[in-house]
């Protein structure tokens, strides 16, 4: 064991350069080990954790001598330490590391020494059979770059009847591990909104204080997992304890249930917790302003709106007027803006949670630069009013269902990440399409969906998820651009890769497709070793190929033939065997099961003479029946295919219904619907 | 007729139903709204929204490719972070699950997007 000083030129740490023998003295001692101390004096210079690994030692000390009163920084957050000792700061010292300092000794108690000092990254106790002890209250501040304040692997965490603070501003920092055990704990912020995330039970022995610094900067406990529940068990409740909002927490312990503060707000998936009386907030003038101020809300209680409250936008808006909504986390349980006129624009520039409905303007508009974040539980609707959403909306209610009360334009993304959504039927638009997560997830889908981006347009992971889909996704970009199909192995009733340009359709996964559908000219790959199946592949003047140097499957199910025209296709098995027709296509190599040069099988009477053939979508096949049956009845054979092509590709475009139809059914098409609340 | 002053009337309805730019999309009306409605003004409430349906994809077919933000990406990492928690609370479970597990039985999900 030696001790390595930093010199007073100070420099990085991963620099041998950096470290002295000796205090005070010259540099060239080299980086220090994991059986060596790090120290730093009042002779030391400023000292930054450069290394993405690598970066150990016994005891980081920076008290010795008459104490540092350098900068210890990191260059970004992901500079970790390893130390096998304890952790000393000095008082006199500049804290600005960000990143993750793990204490690993496996025996003996090793101690934390803050001497005031704020520590603004993270920490990890790792030492099976080690003991970690605070020596001194422990103030965390660094919410928002380290997920996990602290995290607790292995060893045990020895309070010593000492504090800790976490003091963050944003961010999702919090405890993470195996259950831990405090004695007094804060959680607080500056001023704004922060979330403390439980990966783990926490109990307090102590006192727990949990204070927002305004109505706008809450402080939300939640589990790190929507709809898995932590538990909080604590002796005693700080008085000071107010602005906090609880999402999937278990209160449990003397101080349950937790009731104290004026303004406690109920995300959803709590038990011991007493919530403020739920109200209805009305937006109280015709001016633009903050959703977050209390002064814009009238109702039987201050503003804003908990997260279990009814907020309602009603007002006659004068032109021009703006409704911020970029902080506090939560705009509430029901949202109703639907009676406000005057075209007022919602900003949003943050990811904001809604809890209940959400009901839209036909006279309205939204913006910004965050999100909407669907966070009901049980059953819940979302009213568009023909207004586009022009922010990303995400669902992740777990145990909720989002029902859609009309069509969704977004010109934004749409993501399921914990719950149901069901689209009633009704059109849906967005970028991109994202199914993500592991939670339990379902959708349903019936209408139309189209789907306007490049990139990953569609991103599906099925763990967790059912669907009911009897619906079409349509892809419309345009582009030059790879649009890639992340099926995750699903199920999907129809795809239609519509959008025109040059950009390639790549799919990864072996997807299921009712019917797969690409308009001509469409350049398609597969992922090579995959397969993909569908009742029905309808393509014509496409190519088709694999992503890589290697051979995908497509296998027809259901019966029947695939038959297809004008396509370039390699590196492509076709399965089962003598289903497969390619007429006038291109043999890029590489194929099997593919029949190049013939057309439609016609000679097992299955061909679409009868409008049946399983292997045809319902406009070609009314095509057939239309123009080619009493010549294909005749005279069989490929080129009266050929002919049917033709005929197929001269038809005029079918003639747009109109809505006169829907009017004149008027009586048969109302329901009725409880009112705007 | 009768409709209470609570209930809203809900318009559905569709065009080119069963063409390639079907579209569904329903509209809604207090009671005195519709009863004073003609079938001029909901054709043209109709159309109004199909219109704009068009607009707004033909809008996304030439939008730019949009520049991703800091404040998106910052909360695409929480979101990450919380799908990176659950699924290891998931593989937790699942392997204490496995653990205890004597037996396999085969199982099927119904997946799907």
């Amino acid at each position: 064991m030696a001790d390595r000083f930093v010199i007073a030129a100070g420099g990085n740490w991963s620099a041998a350069g950096t470290w002295s023998a000796t205090d005070g003295g010259a540099g060239g001692a080299g980086v220090p080990g994991a059986g060596d101390n790090a120290c730093c004096s009042n002779l030391s210079g400023n000292l930054v954790a450069d290394a993405t690994s690598g970066q150990v030692c016994l005891d980081l000390d920076f008290t010795r001598g008459t104490g540092y009163t350098g900068t210890f920084s990191s260059t970004d957050t992901a500079r970790p330490i390893t130390i096998s000792g304890s952790v000393k700061f000095s008082g006199g010292m500049t804290l600005t590391y960000s990143s993750r300092v793990t204490m690993n000794a496996t025996s003996g108690t090793k101690t934390i020494t803050s001497n005031g000092k704020t520590f603004p990254g993270g920490l990890t106790f790792n030492g099976a059979g080690g003991t970690f002890q605070l020596a001194d209250n422990l103030t965390m501040s660094n919410n928002s770059q380290q997920s996990s304040l602290i995290q607790l692997l292995a060893g045990s965490f020895d309070p010593n009847g000492k504090k800790v603070t976490f003091n963050g501003n944003g961010g999702a920092g919090g405890v993470s591990g195996n259950a831990i055990t405090f004695f007094d704990w804060e959680v607080s912020n500056a001023s704004a909104f922060t979330t403390c995330q439980l990966a783990v039970n926490v109990t307090v022995t102590g006192t727990l204080k949990l204070l927002g610094a305004s109505d706008a900067g809450a402080i939300r406990m939640a589990s790190s997992v929507r709809g898995t529940p932590r538990t909080l068990t604590v002796n005693a409740v700080d008085a000071a304890s107010n602005r906090v909002e609880f999402m999937d927490i278990a209160f449990a312990g003397a101080a349950a249930p937790y009731a104290t503060g004026a303004r406690i707000g109920n995300c959803q998936g709590n038990s011991g917790i007493t919530f403020t009386a739920a109200v209805t907030l009305t937006w109280a003038n015709d001016v633009s302003g903050n959703w977050a101020i209390a002064a814009n809300w009238s109702g039987s209680r201050a503003g804003p709106p908990l997260a279990q409250d009814t907020a309602v936008v009603n007002k006659a808006f004068s032109a021009g007027r703006t409704i911020t909504i970029d902080s506090g986390g939560t705009m509430g349980k029901d949202i109703d803006l639907s009676a406000c006129t005057g075209n007022p624009n919602f900003a949003v520039n943050n990811a904001m949670d809604f809890f209940g409905t959400f009901k839209q303007s036909a006279a309205m508009t939204n913006s910004g630069t965050g999100s909407f974040i669907a966070s009901g539980r049980g059953s819940q609707t979302i009213r568009s009013n023909g207004v586009t959403w022009a922010r990303p909306l995400t669902i992740n209610g777990p145990g909720g269902t989002y029902t859609l009360e009309d069509a969704l334009a977004s010109s934004a993304s749409l993501t399921l990440a914990a719950g149901g959504f069901n689209d009633a039927g009704f059109n849906v638009s967005a970028t991109t399409w994202t199914n993500t997560g592991a939670a339990t997830r379902s959708v349903v889908r019936s209408g139309l969906w189209s789907l306007s981006a490049s990139g990953s347009v569609i991103s599906v992971a099925t763990t967790g998820l059912t669907s009911t889909d009897t619906g079409t996704i349509k892809l419309t970009d345009a582009s030059a651009s790879t649009k890639t199909i992340a099926g995750g192995g699903g199920t999907f009733n129809d795809l239609w890769l519509s959008g025109a340009g040059t950009g390639v359709y790549q799919f990864t996964g072996s997807n299921v497709f009712g019917t797969l559908r690409a308009d001509a000219s469409r350049n398609i790959q597969f992922t090579a070793g995959t397969t993909t199946t569908s009742n029905s592949f309808s393509w014509d003047g496409c190519t088709i190929g694999s992503i890589t140097a290697a051979s995908h499957t497509l296998a027809k199910a259901g019966g029947g033939k695939v038959n297809c025209s004008g396509m370039t296709i390699s590196r492509s098995t076709a399965t089962p065997g003598t289903t497969f027709f390619a007429l006038g296509s291109t043999n890029g190599g590489n194929n099997s099961g593919w029949t190049f040069g013939a057309g439609m099988d016609c000679s097992a009477g299955s061909f679409a003479i009868a409008g049946q053939a399983a292997g045809l979508s319902a406009q070609r096949r009314g095509t057939l029946a239309a123009g080619a049956l009493a010549i294909a009845a005749s005279d069989a054979n490929l080129d009266l295919v050929r002919l049917v092509a033709g005929v197929r590709s001269s038809e005029p475009p079918a003639p747009r219904a109109r809505p006169e139809d829907a009017a004149r059914q008027r009586p048969s098409q109302t329901s009725r619907r409880r009112p705007a609340q | 007729m009768n409709i209470e002053s609570t209930t809203l009337v809900q318009i559905r309805f569709v065009v080119d139903k069963g063409g390639p730019d079907e579209f569904a999309d329903a509209l809604y009306f207090t009671p005195e709204q519709f009863v004073a409605l003609t079938p001029e003004q909901l054709e043209t409430a109709q159309i109004e929204r199909v219109d704009n349906w068009k607009a707004m994809l033909a809008a996304a077919a030439a939008a730019p490719v949009k520049e991703v933000t800091e404040e998106e990406v910052l909360a695409d990492i929480v979101t990450l972070e919380e799908q990176r928690a659950a699924i290891d609370e998931q593989l937790a479970a699942k392997s204490a699950e496995l653990a205890v597990l004597t037996a396999s039985s085969p199982t099927s999900g119904v997946k799907g997007g």
